[in-house]
């Protein structure tokens, strides 16, 4: 760690909270700052520039790893004490916070008003709405809500320079300007830190269902699936589980939800497509719909790989990864997806001792997946794997490097996690 | 700055006869976009068939170092296709093929001169259609819909245009192509496609796009509710939001448009009687159309509405609908010119802005009527003027200019989705501030580092602490 | 001449540039100019009229040329544009501001003022067409015309001279008598098509109708106005009104026309001579009793007669081309299909695009031979998926048109006109 930042950092910033985070990578430990006012985060960020550092901005440090490791950090800048709740319409469905609030509770806070936050995280106690945006994480309800990208009505950002802009605004429907959130969400902290948005709310479900079918195999898992996929449901989510990696045999967790009357109906051809399936109601539904978003965590921990297709070749890109990881059996995996987003997710575990096994065997699915015009990407990956985006063409990553010089000139915020090192 | 010969020579090369018009009675029926009150002769006009032409054709204009334009049907209402002095227009109108339909995975690719209706016809026997309809539909394109991030009235539900982009090709100012057509559940790096969206030609001339197309919703019902005030019908609106009920439109006209509409060629049996007509359309499986339909027609009622009629069969709900979609052009029956605002409020205040606005109206003389997408809190005050009298222009253009700094003074925006272009470029200071505007820019220069492309439009010339002073100069020492 | 008066200012102004009118427009449809669609066209009128464009610029005459005149614009317009009007107005105006070329100064005189004012000449012509095509001369002709020949070789053959005959001055009616009408014989029907002249005459003297012609017009004056000569339309209209006034038929008895184009442009004779003072009144009159052939007989066939074509096997599979001035012109669109329903025999299928210009636009498809074509193409590839084998129609234009597009594509479909078909299966009076 670089004692004289953190050094500086003390002096400059004496009210601020400053602390050691431990990377994950290499267990090196560099200085955190949680300013608590948007002026400290300019100021901040204005020393960066002024010394040369490189800053890496966080909210709980939850999703830090689902980069690369930092070629280079100086220091954290993180968001966990500018916290709060800016404004609260109930009556127009909007909500603004302050970026290092976390889910957990802003989604207490609108549900006094009858509304919720998505996306609906794992674990949303351990994620800030910063971070959320800036890694424009995927909720469990994302099959009926959509990505948070479409979420995100408005944006203040702190940009390298320690200058503060805004784009957008608190409207469910605005065109005023260039919507430079679109540009910072996902942007995973490559261009700006989040320091406040503006997001869309939806009702808090009057009445909600949930039901677990188990699947003897992958067809069945599929058939279960589509029959849900195909029938008037209108799911909030739809996951299936293998959670042994040696047993084919899978979990389908289906959540439903909305106003009494379309739930009961909705209850009533769940029971014809899923005949002799529990379905649970009311709180106890809320509470497994709960346990099953954090359980199963998406991409929390732990290398994670994850494979996007085209839902028309869905089924054969889940058998094609099967058959490239069983030959690979020490990774253990654990699969979780998603048939309505043609989604999956593989955990595997034990693969920090060989990386360039992981490394064959990414390159060589990312090879096949190609064909089924499929990506994946991957989360928590160890440091020796490099980033490497091939779907990114020449043109399109020319112009993501100069999005980045005209923005951020000093590279106050190019700690190579992202993309690409200038 | 003028097209040398040999540049010329050059486009007729690589475009055909068909692809460039550069005769003075060519170019003149290109001078203004939608917004009819300003308009500017282009030096040439081109218009290539496909992306291939038209990165050819951009190479050679910025070989020259000539201003562009990108248009597709020329009907934006905020000048954003207004042509400038001495520079092209590239315009995709003849750049119409379907190029994929992808019925089981809901998407198509469609190039950028493909007319919105079209779209949705071509997938109906499918099943599925393309959600945004901007009123302009039965001409606008699919390219200019993404250049403005269009909306329309069943955007309430659906999204507007940038929810159901899902790549684009686009060819940037230098003619290089990107090719970010393949669509995908999560962008690789920057999300540009979501960038782009909205971006009002600044930033490349989109030739194809990949769309996201829906299924059919199981039933839909539309309701129509009159009501004996305008207040009334706002109210309702508030409270079918307050309610948390989510219909897929909600639209509101006043007595002055509902008595343009039934004088023109889309009459629908709006009755002359009524002050405000609430248009409410819900969508999806049986239950959920038949509660929402319950539930809007006793918060109608509670709000005073005097008359309930609801159409479920295509034919009569399209009656219903083309008068609203209708309502711009039969206004234009009123007098010779249309003001069209575009400011959006939260719905919490929509009343409280639309009296406002009528005030202002009201307080320079003028004609005000309103037709909105009421469920988006998207407003559209509609000054009827005579551009000859400029007199009234001015009154025209200051009424706008309070309404939108009253607007966004109440938390709401200076444009829904007409889009800033020239119009409204000054008024960016009422929303943004210098830093704001900066970061724009810098996202623009990124993109189009010799600002050719579209250059005057959407963000101020001036920045905005000069603008400020330069108003204040102005007050203390009026003309 | 001042250039404000080229045009129609006025109405340049009601046009609020929301390009509805786009898609509907063959000619833009084809090149994708915006010049090229209503709204260019207007935008260039008011340039001309602001003295922002020169008339003299040879593309501002060639795209109100390149215009069909077809008026679908006018039919979704929510202005209310009167874009026909407006396009009469200013070819007029311009054909007399700029000096044409001696030859098509010739050739115009030559049709208007002459060959279509006179019965003696439309039969000669004709004759001569016939004798020309039947020896080959014309196929000779055409080729040597090249693109400009095109249309002249897949013109259908002119009828020999015993066809080609005027209907007598009265039809009488078969019992029950109804009533009265007048019928307009028209210019080029009684040559080309006396067969439809005659079915019409029957149709409505099976319905009950005494059917009264006159001998003291010639053409009605629509192809003058729709090609830039309103003086000698303006001339033609005051001979025709008086030529139906003295008919025979009591002054206010209906006036039945079988051809679309000529028919819009009699309900509006009254507009065309309103500035006149002397016969501003005698023509609103006479444009009041002016209707349409299917308009006047949909309503009149007794719902309890039995109308079936005299024919063996299948039904006869067919498809209603709306001819412009119909649809558009005067927004009767139900009747024909109304009628074509009620008649066995026959399976009606409906054909996309019906409303959009099969490119005849009255002598259009003689001028400008490779657009009127282009602008066919479409609709023949639809009128193949609808999978008729008959078209049927109710303008001469139109139907011949549709004939030598079948001709150029070696199809072996038909065309009748509405009347013909309606003959064919209504029954003589008296008869089961």
């Amino acid at each position: 760690m670089n004692e004289r930042v953190l050094l500086e950092l003390e002096r400059s910033f004496p009210g601020a909270s400053l602390g050691k985070a431990r990377s994950r990578f290499d267990g090196e430990e560099t200085p955190l700052l949680a300013p608590s006012s948007a002026e400290e985060f300019g100021e901040a960020l204005a020393l960066a520039r002024k010394e040369h550092w490189v800053v890496v901005p966080t909210g709980l440090g939850s999703k830090l790893a689902w980069t690369r490791a930092p070629a280079r950090a100086d220091f954290l800048l993180s968001t966990r004490r500018y916290t709060g709740v800016v404004a609260y319409e109930p009556g127009d469905g909007t909500l603004t916070a302050r970026s290092g609030s976390t889910m957990a509770e802003l989604r207490a806070r609108v549900a006094s008003g009858g509304h919720f936050l998505t996306p609906d995280v794992p674990r949303p106690e351990g994620s800030t709405l910063g971070g959320v945006i800036g890694a424009a994480q995927s909720g469990s309800d994302r099959l009926r809500f959509g990505s948070v990208r479409e979420h995100v009505l408005g944006l203040q950002v702190a940009l390298g320079d320690g200058t503060l802009a805004r784009s957008g605004g608190r409207l469910v429907k605005n065109v005023t300007g260039y919507d430079l959130q679109r540009l910072f969400t996902g942007s995973q902290g490559s261009l700006c830190l989040i320091l406040e948005a503006s997001m869309r709310l939806f009702p808090l479900p009057e009445e909600e269902c949930f039901a677990t079918a188990t699947a003897a195999n992958r067809a069945e898992m599929l058939r279960l699936s589509t029959v849900v996929l195909d029938a008037p449901l209108k799911p909030i989510s739809l996951c299936a589980t293998r959670l042994d990696s040696a047993k084919d045999v899978w979990s389908v967790n289906l959540r439903l939800g909305g106003r009494r009357e379309v739930v009961d109906d909705e209850r009533a051809t769940l029971a014809r497509i899923w005949p002799g399936v529990s379905v649970l109601s009311g709180d106890e539904a809320r509470r497994a719909a709960q346990l099953a978003r954090d359980e199963d965590g998406g991409a929390a921990d732990g290398v994670t790989l994850q494979v996007d297709v085209r839902p028309s070749v869905f089924a054969a890109a889940l058998e094609l990864v099967d058959r490239i990881l069983v030959s690979a059996e020490n990774y253990r995996p654990r699969w979780r997806c998603e048939p309505g987003l043609a989604r999956f997710d593989i955990a595997l575990q034990r693969v920090r001792n060989e990386p360039l096994l992981l490394l064959r065997t990414l390159s060589s699915l990312r090879a096949d997946l190609a064909s089924l015009a499929g990506r994946a990407r991957l989360l928590n990956a160890p440091r020796e794997v490099p980033i490497d985006a091939p779907g990114i063409t020449l043109p399109a990553r020319a112009l993501m490097r100069s999005i980045q010089d005209r923005l951020d000139p000093d590279g106050v915020f190019d700690s190579g996690r992202f993309v690409e090192s200038r | 700055m003028t097209l040398s010969g040999a540049a010329r020579k050059e486009l007729s090369k690589i475009l055909g006869p068909r692809g460039v018009v550069d005769s003075p009675a060519g170019r003149v029926a290109y001078e203004s976009d939608g917004l009819a009150l300003i308009h500017e002769q282009p030096e040439i006009v081109l218009l290539p068939r496909t992306t291939d032409e038209c990165a050819r054709a951009m190479r050679v204009l910025a070989a020259e170092g000539l201003p562009l334009v990108g248009r597709g049907a020329g009907t934006g209402l905020s000048g954003g296709a207004t042509p400038v002095s001495g520079g092209a227009v590239v315009g995709t109108a003849r750049m119409r093929d379907i190029l994929e339909l992808d019925v089981t995975d809901r998407f198509a690719r469609v190039q950028a001169g493909v007319v919105n209706v079209d779209l949705t016809a071509m997938c109906a026997k499918h099943g599925l259609f393309y959600a945004p309809d901007p009123s302009s539909q039965q001409a606008c394109t699919i390219g200019g819909n993404v250049g403005e991030n269009s909306g329309g009235p069943h955007c309430f539900k659906y999204g507007a245009t940038v929810r159901h982009v899902l790549g684009l090709v686009i060819v940037m100012a230098d003619g290089e192509v990107l090719d970010l057509s393949t669509p995908q559940l999560e962008p690789e790096g920057y999300d540009l496609v979501g960038l782009f969206v909205g971006s009002e030609g600044t930033f490349g001339v989109a030739t194809e796009v990949t769309v996201r197309l829906s299924k059919k919703p199981a039933a839909i019902e539309t309701l129509l509710a009159i009501f004996p005030s305008l207040d009334g019908a706002c109210d309702a609106t508030s409270d079918l939001i307050a309610a948390r009920l989510e219909p897929s439109a909600i639209e509101i006209l006043d007595k002055l448009t509902i008595e343009a509409v039934e004088a023109s060629v889309f009459r629908a049996g709006y009755p002359k009687s009524a002050e405000a007509v609430l248009l409410v359309e819900a969508e999806g499986s049986e239950v959920e159309v038949a509660t929402t339909v319950r539930d809007v027609r006793s918060i109608a009622r509670a709000h005073g509405a005097i008359e309930l009629r609801s159409a479920r069969g295509d034919l009569e709900r399209k009656k219903l609908w083309a008068g609203r979609k209708g309502a711009f052009g039969a206004m234009g029956r009123i007098a010779p010119d249309l003001y069209v605002a575009d400011v959006c409020v939260p719905r919490t205040r929509l009343k409280e802005l639309v009296l406002a606005a009528t005030r202002i109206a009201a307080e320079k003389r003028l004609k005000l009527s309103n037709v909105f997408h009421a469920g988006d809190g998207n407003l559209h005050p509609n000054i009827s003027y005579d551009r000859r009298d400029p007199d009234e222009v001015e009154r025209v253009l200051a009424a706008g200019r309070e309404i939108m700094a009253l607007c966004v003074a109440a938390g709401g925006s200076l444009t829904g989705e007409h889009g800033v272009g020239l119009e409204k470029r000054e008024e960016m200071c009422l929303a943004f501030n210098d830093e704001d505007l900066r970061a724009m820019n810098l996202v623009r220069e990124a993109w189009d580092p010799r600002k050719r492309l579209n250059p005057g439009k959407l963000l101020p010339i001036r920045g905005c602490r000069e603008a400020r002073s330069f108003a204040q100069a102005e007050s203390v020492h009026p003309r | 001449m001042n250039d404000k008066d080229l045009v129609d200012y006025t109405r340049t102004l009601d046009c609020i540039h929301c390009g509805l009118c786009l898609r509907t427009c063959p000619t833009y449809q084809l090149t994708g100019n915006e010049s090229s669609s209503p709204r260019g066209r207007i935008a260039l009128m008011r340039a001309v009229a602001e003295g922002r464009l020169d008339p003299r610029e040879p593309e501002y005459g060639e795209e109100l040329d390149f215009c069909l005149v077809c008026r679908h614009c006018e039919s979704v317009c929510p202005a209310g544009v009167h874009f026909g009007e407006m396009m009469e107005y200013a070819r007029s105006t311009l054909a007399k501001a700029i000096e044409r070329p001696m030859l098509v100064r010739f050739v115009r005189w030559a049709g208007f003022a002459r060959g279509l004012r006179s019965r003696f000449l439309l039969a000669r012509g004709h004759g001569a067409l016939r004798l020309a095509q039947q020896s080959g001369i014309l196929g000779t002709v055409a080729r040597a015309l090249g693109e400009r020949g095109a249309s002249l070789a897949n013109l259908p053959l002119t009828p020999p001279a015993a066809q080609r005959q005027l209907l007598p001055t009265l039809t009488p009616a078969q019992s029950p008598r109804r009533g009265e009408v007048a019928m307009l014989e028209g210019c080029v029907m009684p040559e080309m098509f006396g067969s439809v002249n005659r079915a019409t005459a029957s149709v409505l003297s099976k319905l009950g109708f005494d059917v009264r012609t006159t001998r003291e017009m010639v053409c009605c004056g629509a192809l003058h106005a729709h090609n830039g000569e309103l003086d000698q339309a303006r001339e033609l209209a005051r001979i025709m009104i008086a030529a139906f006034e003295s008919a025979g038929a009591p002054g206010e008895a209906p006036i039945v026309v079988n051809s679309a184009g000529c028919g819009a442009y009699m309900k509006e004779v009254g507009r065309l001579l309103a500035p006149d003072p002397a016969w501003s009144e005698r023509a609103a009159r006479f444009a009041k009793r002016v209707v349409d052939f299917s308009e006047f007989v949909a309503p009149r066939i007794d719902p309890a007669a039995k109308l079936a074509l005299e024919r063996e096997g299948p039904p006869l599979r067919i498809a209603y081309d709306d001819p412009c001035h119909l649809c558009h012109g005067q927004q009767i669109r139900g009747e024909p299909r109304a009628i074509l329903d009620r008649i066995g025999g026959l399976e009606r299928r409906e054909m996309a695009g019906s409303e959009s210009c099969c490119g005849s636009a009255g002598i259009y498809s003689l001028l400008r031979p490779a657009d009127s074509q282009a602008v066919l193409e479409p609709k023949l590839a639809e009128f193949a998926a609808s999978g008729a084998t008959t078209l049927v129609t109710a303008n001469p234009g139109c139907h011949l048109q549709w004939q030598m597009g079948f001709a150029r594509t070696k199809s072996d479909a038909q065309v009748l006109h509405i009347a013909e078909v309606l003959d064919d299966a209504l029954p003589y009076a008296g008869a089961d």
